[in-house]
């Protein structure tokens, strides 16, 4: 951790210190909100909806929040760092357990991103811009069963990924950015999971097949989504 | 006895005194802009004008016609009067205004519309605009004979006005019919041909429309032939003596007889024919049998002179000392050097003559040590008139041999006037770039005693037989009059002995530093990549500048929409120049920039030395567009631009560009972005916005130029893919001073 908050100070300074950074009109912090939608993809491949329930979950799928942070470390480039948090259920319709049946379950995935943005021809954080970083999750998921009506912790589980964006920011009363674009986010264990067939012909446990689901339906609600945001410029 | 000692006294007195008025008079005064400044200039007058005409209109496709015409009109029109070409304001001016008094002093109403300004070109035109505006170059002023003259070009011109002749122009290309459009088959000639045969009509009816308004005036009608006359030899200078190679030679450099045409040179071609399918004026014979037969036997009624002969004369003389200046803008050294030889001939002291001639130099130079010596110079076979002598000296002039003759020259007409500081300080110049390309040393030159000009006139005695092996050798059967003398010498180092005597040269020479282009020059001069990299280079270092204020001289602003019938519309005063000035000033004030606003949109009536200062500036800027390639540039007017610079202080003159594009979408484009959309589910929010929104593009450049050192400083130019909106202005111009102010 101790490292960590160093290698930022570094970074930060790194940015800072070239005195010729000019930002917009002078503002080399911003500050803001994401909105990320997504296809619920994942939800339509494995699990049985119901007829009112497509349009449902194609139309209001769980919201996925963000929180950014972007440093203009150059004419052209920003150092972005982000949070997303979404939730999804990888238990929607139920399944049978060794004892007991899985009535409900969740899953809050809690998203990391560092990123480069690249603002060219633009002067950062203006204008067009391709963002390229990696990302980690952690996924915190919970389960009900049927009879007992316990609530279960599964243990945590991770996954990590490269993302790119793209899109076009603009500026309102030399303070207020508002974003839309394209956010691409590839994870790894998720994209393994797609072909784990532990499921269908292994012995998974209650937590196994959990965490298989919540890492599937994480990658695929990270991997295309359209994004709105606001910030403030400092 | 006494009274006739009084009497020689005072007759003596009275000579030295007309001589001394006379030493006063032989400097020329560039005429330059005077008083308010005309309504004309202010960019809302323009519009109202426009407006108001339009409503004249009677049908609502005229209207239509109209309304389009008046966007690219409206532009071409201030941008002419805002160029820094148009005088205003001087004793010429007001001559001219009372010449247009005389021509329409049957028709007051006509008269209040017609407004008439002087336009600084060497070339021998007028020209009038939709709105009553008519610009009389100095060119044509220097090239006439007297006012009847200027009079019935001025009907000429009031003739098109009358007539609506460039709206009628306008209309008959848009309106060709489907048939005629048909007839050109994708053809730019043929299309370039129906509008000559439509342009010629309209001269022919400019000419008779103009003749009935100059017959009632009471000038000379016979003048109007003279004029055709003139007007057939404009390309020639406004006289024709004979070149003397005196005038060409220093005292210890004579230029090689060789380098000389001795006998007659080729005079200028006038086609006497009636042919005239490709010109915009119907031929000179055609347009003098029509006023011929209207004039009739009238020839003499009238007069030649209706204002003042005294006047006339006056401002001609005027306008040929500005000549030569005009012609070295449009890059004619020959001319301009042969208009200061004529007017040398009978002032021959001028000192302004002299500085247009260091100044001539300078640009020479210039061209021949940059790889342009074919951009000045003509060829052999197409120089006529008494120019064509310098033309084949400066043909067969090696680079190194013209620096030596500018070198040579420069020093003498420094040592000539010693004071003037504009020629001493284009003589360093010559000298710098003397240096830089050639001599880094003194010891280059011979001295005194080592000087023979018969030896240096013995490099170029080419024998007969010599120039004809020479043109056997060229088996392609292309005539060689190249001289031979490569291998025997040139007279480039014997051309300063008295001068390396001088404590003055030696000072200055040794004071010099080398230019940094040219040592780069030594090592690669034609690498385009090297320049192309060190362009780049030039974008994204930081330099070190720490300029804190600077004039924003001119800025340009066009919007190109190709989805409109119009498809370029410039913006006058509009929106979008408005915001981008906003934009410019918000910046600069928050990185406390001092930014001096020289631009038409904030020019105000009151402005009148700001408009003038303009002027000269905008001429530099015109001239270092001609000179992209020069890293550093004296201006024509280079003592000007010190003025100015300490005038304003600030010697930093910054130009902005805006252009935004907007193009045409295909239903082929649409379709394809809505299929990709369809394809890929999760984009087809944005592919529906790219489907149905236009595509944008915006350039955008400012570039800042030293007016001491001639040098460009700073540079930024880029294309993006957005429309130009305040937030792209805020943040580039933002970017552009923190730049600037960088120490």
């Amino acid at each position: 951790m101790r490292y960590s908050f160093i290698i930022l100070q570094l970074i930060f300074i790194a940015g800072f210190a070239k005195g010729q950074v000019p930002g917009y009109m002078g503002k080399k912090v911003m500050l803001g909100l994401t909105y990320d939608y997504s296809p619920p993809i994942g939800s339509f491949m494995f699990e049985n909806l119901g007829r009112g329930s497509v349009a449902k979950t194609l139309l209001l799928p769980p919201p996925r929040l963000g929180l950014t942070l972007k440093f203009v470390t150059s004419d052209h480039k920003t150092l972005d760092f982000s949070y997303i948090n979404q939730t999804f259920n990888p238990a929607r319709s139920g399944f049978q357990n060794e004892n007991d049946y899985v009535e409900s379950a969740s899953s809050t995935a809690h998203v990391f991103n560092i990123g480069l943005s690249n603002h060219s021809p633009n002067i950062a954080p203006f204008g067009f811009y391709l963002t390229q970083g990696l990302s980690i999750v952690t996924i915190n998921s919970t389960y009900m069963l049927q009879n007992s009506k316990v609530v279960y912790k599964t243990p945590l589980a991770f996954d990590f990924g490269y993302h790119i964006s793209m899109g076009t920011r603009r500026i309102i009363a030399d303070k207020i950015c508002l974003e839309a674009g394209v956010n691409l986010n590839f994870f790894a264990i998720g994209f393994f999971q797609l072909l784990n067939m532990e499921e269908e012909f292994g012995e998974p446990t209650t937590v196994d097949i959990i965490n298989i689901r919540a890492q599937r339906l994480n990658y695929f609600d990270n991997i295309a989504s359209v994004r709105l945001g606001a910030g403030y410029l400092f | 006895m006494k009274k006739i000692l009084i009497l020689i006294a005072l007759s003596l007195w009275a000579v030295f005194f007309s001589l001394g008025v006379y030493a006063q008079q032989t400097r020329h005064q560039i005429i330059r802009c005077t008083g308010p400044i005309p309504e004309d200039f202010l960019p809302k007058k323009i519009k109202s004008e426009l407006l108001s005409d339009n409503a004249k209109r009677q049908t609502g496709r005229e209207k239509r016609l109209f309304a389009t015409f008046s966007v690219g009109n409206n532009y071409a029109i201030y941008n002419q009067l805002v160029s820094g070409y148009v005088v205003y304001g001087t004793p010429l001016n007001n001559y001219i205004n009372k010449v247009a008094d005389k021509l329409l002093a049957n028709d007051k109403e006509l008269r209040k519309k017609i407004r008439f300004y002087l336009f600084e070109s060497a070339q021998v035109n007028a020209f009038a605009f939709s709105n009553g505006i008519v610009f009389i170059n100095i060119g044509l002023v220097s090239h006439l004979e007297n006012e009847a003259q200027l009079a019935f070009v001025m009907a000429h011109e009031i003739a098109h006005y009358k007539q609506e002749h460039s709206f009628k122009a306008y209309t008959h290309q848009k309106t060709l019919s489907r048939k005629e459009r048909k007839s050109f088959e994708g053809s730019v000639i043929k299309e370039e041909l129906n509008y000559k045969r439509f342009s010629r009509k309209q001269e022919q009816d400019a000419d008779e429309v103009g003749f009935e308004i100059y017959r009632k005036s009471g000038y000379k009608l016979g003048a109007a032939l003279g004029l055709l006359d003139r007007l057939a030899e404009a390309e020639l200078p406004y006289d024709s003596l004979r070149l003397n190679k005196r005038f060409l030679d220093g005292t210890y450099l004579n230029i090689p007889e060789k380098y000389f045409i001795d006998g007659n040179v080729k005079a200028i071609y006038i086609d006497t024919t009636e042919v005239d399918s490709l010109r915009s004026h119907p031929a000179i014979p055609k347009r003098k049998k029509v006023l011929g037969d209207k004039i009739g036997n009238q020839v003499n009624s009238g007069e030649y002179f209706l204002v003042s002969e005294q006047e006339f004369f006056k401002y001609r003389l005027e306008c040929r000392y500005e000549l030569s200046r005009l012609y070295m803008l449009d890059k004619d050294y020959a001319k301009s050097i042969y208009n200061c030889y004529l007017l040398l001939s009978s002032d021959p002291n001028n000192e302004y003559l002299y500085e247009v001639l260091v100044k001539n130099l300078y640009f020479l130079q210039l061209n021949f040590n940059n790889s342009s010596k074919r951009d000045v110079v003509l060829a052999k076979s197409k120089a006529t008139g008494e120019t064509a002598r310098i033309h084949f000296m400066l043909n067969n002039m090696k680079s190194e041999e013209l620096n030596a003759w500018c070198l040579r020259k420069s020093w003498e007409y420094h040592t000539k006037f010693p004071d003037n500081e504009e020629i001493f300080s284009f003589t360093k110049k010559i000298t710098q770039n003397f240096k830089s390309e050639f001599a880094p040393e003194l010891s280059y030159f011979y001295p005194l005693n080592q000087y023979n000009d018969s030896l240096i006139q013995s490099f170029y005695a080419v024998t007969e037989n010599e120039e004809l092996d020479e043109k056997k050798r060229n088996n392609k059967g292309r005539k060689i009059n190249k001289i031979k003398m490569v291998s025997k010498g040139s007279f480039a180092k014997y051309c300063m002995p008295d001068y390396l005597t001088q404590a003055h040269f030696q000072e200055v020479y040794q004071s010099l530093s080398i230019t940094k282009k040219l040592e780069e020059t030594d090592e690669d001069a034609n690498d385009k990549n090297k320049k192309k990299k060190r362009n780049k280079q030039k974008q994204t270092d930081t330099p070190k500048l720490d300029i804190n204020k600077i004039i924003l001289a001119d800025l340009t602003q066009i919007s190109i929409d190709e989805r409109r019938s119009e498809s370029i519309m410039y913006n006058v005063m509009d929106k979008k120049s408005v915001t981008l000035i906003n934009a410019i000033k918000i910046c600069a004030e928050k990185n406390s920039m001092d930014v001096v606003f020289m631009v038409p949109e904030v020019i105000q009536k009151e402005d009148t030395s700001l408009l003038a200062d303009r002027n000269i500036i905008i001429k530099y800027l015109d001239e270092r567009r001609n000179y992209a390639d020069v890293d550093e540039l004296y201006g024509v007017d280079h003592s000007e631009l010190k003025r100015l610079s300490e005038k304003y202080q600030t010697r930093y003159l910054g130009v902005v560009y805006n252009v935004g594009f907007v193009a045409r979408k295909s239903l082929g484009d649409i379709g394809t972005d809505v299929c990709i959309g369809l394809l890929n589910l999760p984009l087809l929010p944005i592919a529906l916005f790219e489907a149905f929104s236009p595509e944008k593009e915006s350039y955008l450049g400012f570039a800042l130029f030293d007016a001491i050192t001639g040098k460009m400083v700073y540079s930024k130019e880029q294309t993006y893919n957005t429309g130009a909106n305040t937030d792209l202005f805020k943040s580039e111009f933002y970017d552009v001073f923190l730049k600037l102010k960088s120490k």
